[in-house]
Parts: C-alpha cells; structure tokens; sequence
C-alpha cells in the first residue's frame, strides 16, 4: 500500500496569529494565536478521491492550501512522491507545483478575462513546457476534449461561458501540466445540482481515464458521498474522524461527524430531521 | 378551501425599455394560505428571486412587471400607493435573505436596528421598545438577549445574524414571511436550526412562509406545497410529498435525480454517478418555441414545440406544465 502513497502529510499545522487590540499591542502582551490546521496526518494513493468534510472555519481550505503552499504551514512535512515539497525552493517547488494542482471554488476569479480560453490552457502547457504544447491547438483541444468541451471554446473568453463551463476550463487548464494530484477546494459548491452533478461525474471520468488522485474539499456531505473513496471530517483544524466514505457515513464513530449528518437536509420529505427533534 | 393569503397571478417580469423586454418570468400564478410554507425551487436564473421580490414590489432596477396581478389579502400590490406600500412592508409582509449581514446596518447596534423598527412600525415608546426587542431575540434563540442588543451586526456569526434578521423581519408579526435562500450562506448545523426557527415562528404566529431555494433538501424540509421553476415558468406544482414520489414534469424529475445523497456513499465506486441534466438552461430572453424544457428533455418529441406552459391538473392537488405527461401510470391516473 505504502509504495502507492502519492502524497503523504504529517502532522501540518498552521497558526494565524489574531489582529491585536491597541491596548494590547501597547503593552507587549504575547499575540494570540488561532490554530487553523492542527497536526493533521493522512495519506492519499494513487487514483484515490479522499474528501475533506467540515463545517466553516473547520480549517479544511487552509489545510488545501498548506499542501500546495499558498499557505506557509508552520510545522509538519508534506511529501509529494519521494520529494519534499515544504522545502524545495524556485524551480525545483515550480515543478512540484506542476504535479500537485489546484481548482478553486470561483473559476471566474481563476481565470484571467482578457484571455481566450485557448490562450489560457496553452500558457499554462508551455510554462511548464509540456510535450504537445508546441501544436496549439493540438494541445488545447485534445484538452478541451478531456472535459467534455468542443473545440471551438478555444476562442471564448470566460465571460462567454456559463459557470459550469468556465470550472472545466479551470479543470482543464490543471490538467494541461499533467498534474498527478488534484486539490479540488469546494470546486463544485457554486453550482447547480444539474451541472453539479456533471461535474462530479467528470472527475470520476478523470480519475478512471489518468490515474489523477484528488483531493476533494466541499462542506457538503452529500457531494463527498457522491465520488469520494474515503473522507476525513475536520473540526477546528483536526481531522476528528477519517475512513472509508461507506464506513463513515453508515456508522460514523464521532461526534462531531454525527451531528453533520444528521442535519444534512434530505431531500425526502418523509425524512425531516424535524422528526429527530420532536 | 380557505381564502388564499397571497395570490400571484399570470405575472410576467421582463428587463429593458421598449416593445420587446427581456422576459425573465412568464405568467406564473401561486397561491399561498394563511400558516401555509410554500417552497419556490429552481436552479439560478430560473426566475424564482424576481417572482418572490415582486411580492414586495422589490424587482430590481431595470426590470419591470408586464403583466399580472399581486394579491395581498384582497388588495393589489402593484397598485398600492406609496404609504400603504410602506405599511404592506413594514407590517404585513416580512423578508429576509441570503446575506444578512448586507442587509442589516454595520454602524448602527443590534437593539438600536431592533427598536428603532418596533417604534415606527408599532408607535412604542422607547423603555417598551428595549423589552420587546428583548423578547424578539429570545424568540428566535438568542442567548443573553440583553447583552446581545449592545453587539453590532460584526460581532455576531452568520446564523446568529440571521436570527437577529428573522428577529426584525417577524417584529411586526406579519402575516407573511418571504425567505430567499436563507440559509444558503450558513453551515448544514446552523441551517438545520434555522430551518427548525421558521417551522417555530409559522406556529407561534401562524405566519405563511414563501421559501425560496435552489436546494431541494432545503424545500423538503420545512414545505407543505412547493413549486418547481425552469426558464421563468412555473413547471410543476403540488404537496411536497407528492412531488418528490411522483414528480409529473420531466424537469422535476432530472432535479431530483440530480441532487447528491448521503446514501451514495454506498455505492460500488466503479459505478457510474448520476448524470445531472444535459444541456444548458434557456438564457434570459430567448424565445423558444413551446417547451422551455424541451432540448434538455429525454422525452421530447415533436408536438412538444406546441405546449403552452400552462399548468394541467394531474390527481387532486398536483399541477405540471408537460401535457404530454411521460410518467403517467395508469394508477396515478384513478388516484
């Protein structure tokens, strides 16, 4: 099993320290701190999907981000494969970047307006000089193909595009470097269940298709139940509770992981959680 | 039957000057009873917000009604004159939205917002005021009431600023409460509470709810009648229950099947998930001819281009705007 990890985390903890009073900055005391991310640990395989599951504030984007380092973490290491990507440095962090990408939950702030949808992707290919790059549009709509997209978005701007269409785009420019981890943060929380369901879909699809791991961060549980093999629930930056997403959400053994569950709204009305309450 | 409440009746909101407005929602008729929670579902640009905002004659700028009515209580709304405008929203119909903290004003104190509301809108002194906007925040499960009338809207999470919402939309006990996407902005814990507050406040007040949401586990919850909104018009109606076993329109059905469920994560993993709904959504202005629905619909067929959108009754209670009716059993037909 171990010789499949492709990302391995341990024991990552970020602090951000809270914006002092006056008072308190004048007289010296020491900075309160707010632990975001609390010595968590977890691995994942190759072609796996874990969740990340938690309430706001829970500290599961911090985490995302501390993985990929957009986010410093103050203590912990991060492995990507055999290479250490909390302290590689220029290019040598470029390249880990390059194999571990990210998908935001706003692909309308992702992407750069003024530039074609083609441009976009092929940019993104030709940084990191990916082979094939050198055919444009080769590149671009093999890529576009990847998402389910027809060649011809190539030209459009982001504007042009709906929301659903704009996140494959974001999808596909991650892809277009080859990456073998994805960090899907809340990537489909923004849209319509029609196109929601779309979406999850074709990450499945890309999992099946390259062999991507994925690290898939949404607050609801209901999205992480729908393509997650495994899922860790996060409360104040600790992952209280972590297993197999069946296991889990059939007999969950914390707490915290209970009381999501039971307030998840059903979309039955026989089951009204009102039941629970009477 | 009871003399319906709120009465929406062949209304039609467009956008733009002239001859040929945008249209954004297209002769939609509801009914709403006195202590009835009727849910308006649809996905983002169905024309639900607009439907509901017009209630309160709140169409943003550059839209306009074009046709139809508003029934309050057996008056027009869209004829209402000023002041009594005012009164209908000061007393008689209460709102509350996603954002409660843009809604709710940052400089000004939680008690101040409150008693301010309760002295022009009920004429109460001001030492009467402070009780009753103690008693407001209780009502809704703030803790500490009195302290919290000090806090500013910054210093109160989420849910808690949207109780305070709730807090200020009920003071007047108004007899309905329009509630658009809620609890969108808010945790699944924190939503559940809140949900639980409105289903509290319909029993305390016998208050009627118009719910608004793109989250049909949201409708299930709390809703005894919902309707369903694609492409500006009302598709399906009907008790909440029925609806979610026996969806009639095709649109209904692809909602439902599209929405995620906790129970997936039993599902084999090399299975195929659920598909969502293919295609796109009509874009604001387009003109098709008969069902909006149509190109994204596996039933489709030629007389399609025909259907009128209008709701036919299917069973007692039930309303669908496919007359072609694909799901249609024998069974549901004697029912």
């Amino acid at each position: 099993m171990s010789g499949d990890v492709v990302l391995d985390v341990a024991g990552v903890t970020k602090d951000f320290g809270l914006r002092q009073t006056l008072t308190e900055r004048m007289t010296r005391q020491e900075k309160a701190v707010h632990r975001a991310v609390d010595d968590v640990s977890f691995s994942l395989r190759r072609g796996e999907i874990l969740g990340l599951a938690g309430g706001s504030g829970s500290g599961k984007t911090t985490l995302a981000r501390c993985l990929i380092r957009l986010v410093e973490p103050d203590a912990g290491a991060v492995r990507l494969g055999d290479a250490d990507m909390l302290a590689a440095r220029g290019g040598e962090l470029r390249e880990l970047r390059r194999r571990m990408q990210m998908v935001f939950q706003d692909p309308y702030a992702s992407l750069n307006p003024r530039m074609s949808v083609g441009d976009a992707l092929l940019e993104a290919g030709r940084v990191h000089q990916r082979p094939g790059a050198e055919d444009g549009d080769a590149f671009v709509s093999a890529l576009l193909e990847r998402v389910h997209l027809s060649a011809s978005f190539a030209a459009r701007k982001p504007r042009e595009l709906s929301g659903g269409q704009r996140q494959r785009v974001a999808i596909a420019r991650a892809l277009a470097v080859d990456p073998e981890v994805l960090i899907a943060d809340e990537a489909v929380s923004a849209l319509d269940v029609s196109v929601q369901a779309q979406l999850l879909r074709l990450f499945v699809d890309l999992r099946a298709e390259l062999g991507v791991a994925i690290v898939f961060v949404a607050h609801q549980l209901a999205v992480i139940a729908e393509v997650c093999d495994r899922v860790a629930v996060m409360q104040t930056g600790r992952i209280v509770e972590l297993g197999e997403t069946a296991a889990v959400f059939q007999a969950p053994q914390h707490e915290y992981t209970r009381a999501l569950l039971a307030a998840h709204p059903q979309p039955d009305p026989a089951r009204r959680m009102r039941a629970v309450a009477a | 039957m009871t003399e319906p409440l709120l009465t929406i009746d062949a209304l039609s909101i467009g956008f733009g000057a002239g001859d040929e407005p945008l249209r954004a929602v297209r002769h939609v008729g509801l009914d709403i009873a006195p202590g009835e929670i009727v849910g308006l579902v649809g996905e983002s640009g169905s024309g639900k917000s607009l439907t509901c905002r017009s209630v309160m004659r709140l169409v943003p700028a550059g839209g306009r009604v074009l046709e139809g009515q508003v029934r309050f209580d057996g008056r027009d709304v869209l004829a209402l004159g000023d002041g009594d405008l005012r009164s209908l929203r000061a007393k008689e119909i209460g709102m509350i939205f996603q954002d409660p903290f843009s809604s709710l004003n940052p400089v000004y104190r939680i008690g101040d917002q409150l008693m301010e509301t309760l002295r022009v809108n009920r004429g109460m002194g001001k030492a009467q005021a402070r009780e009753e906007a103690v008693a407001l925040l209780e009502r809704v499960g703030i803790p500490e009431p009195r302290r919290r009338l000090l806090a500013y809207p910054h210093e109160l999470s989420g849910g808690m600023r949207q109780r305070v919402m709730i807090a200020l939309a009920t003071a007047s006990e108004p007899r309905l409460l329009i509630a658009d996407e809620p609890t969108t902005a808010l945790d699944v814990t924190t939503q559940a509470q809140i949900l639980e507050l409105l289903l509290e406040m319909r029993e305390r007040l016998g208050m009627a709810i118009l719910l608004v949401s793109h989250d049909f586990g949201v409708i299930a919850q709390v809703c005894d009648r919902v309707a369903v909104m694609y492409g500006g018009h009302i598709v399906e109606t009907g008790p909440v229950e029925t609806l979610y076993r026996d969806p009639q329109h095709p649109y209904t059905r692809a909602l439902l099947e599209s929405v995620p469920e906790l129970e997936a994560a039993a599902r084999d993993r090399s299975e195929v998930p659920r598909a969502g709904i293919p295609g796109r959504p009509p874009e604001l202005g387009e003109e098709l001819p008969g069902c909006v629905f149509a190109p994204r619909c596996p039933y489709a067929r030629p007389e399609c281009e025909a259907v009128s959108m209008a709701l036919v009754p299917v069973g007692t209670a039930q309303a669908s705007a496919c007359p072609i009716q694909p799901f249609r059993t024998t069974e549901a037909v004697t029912a």
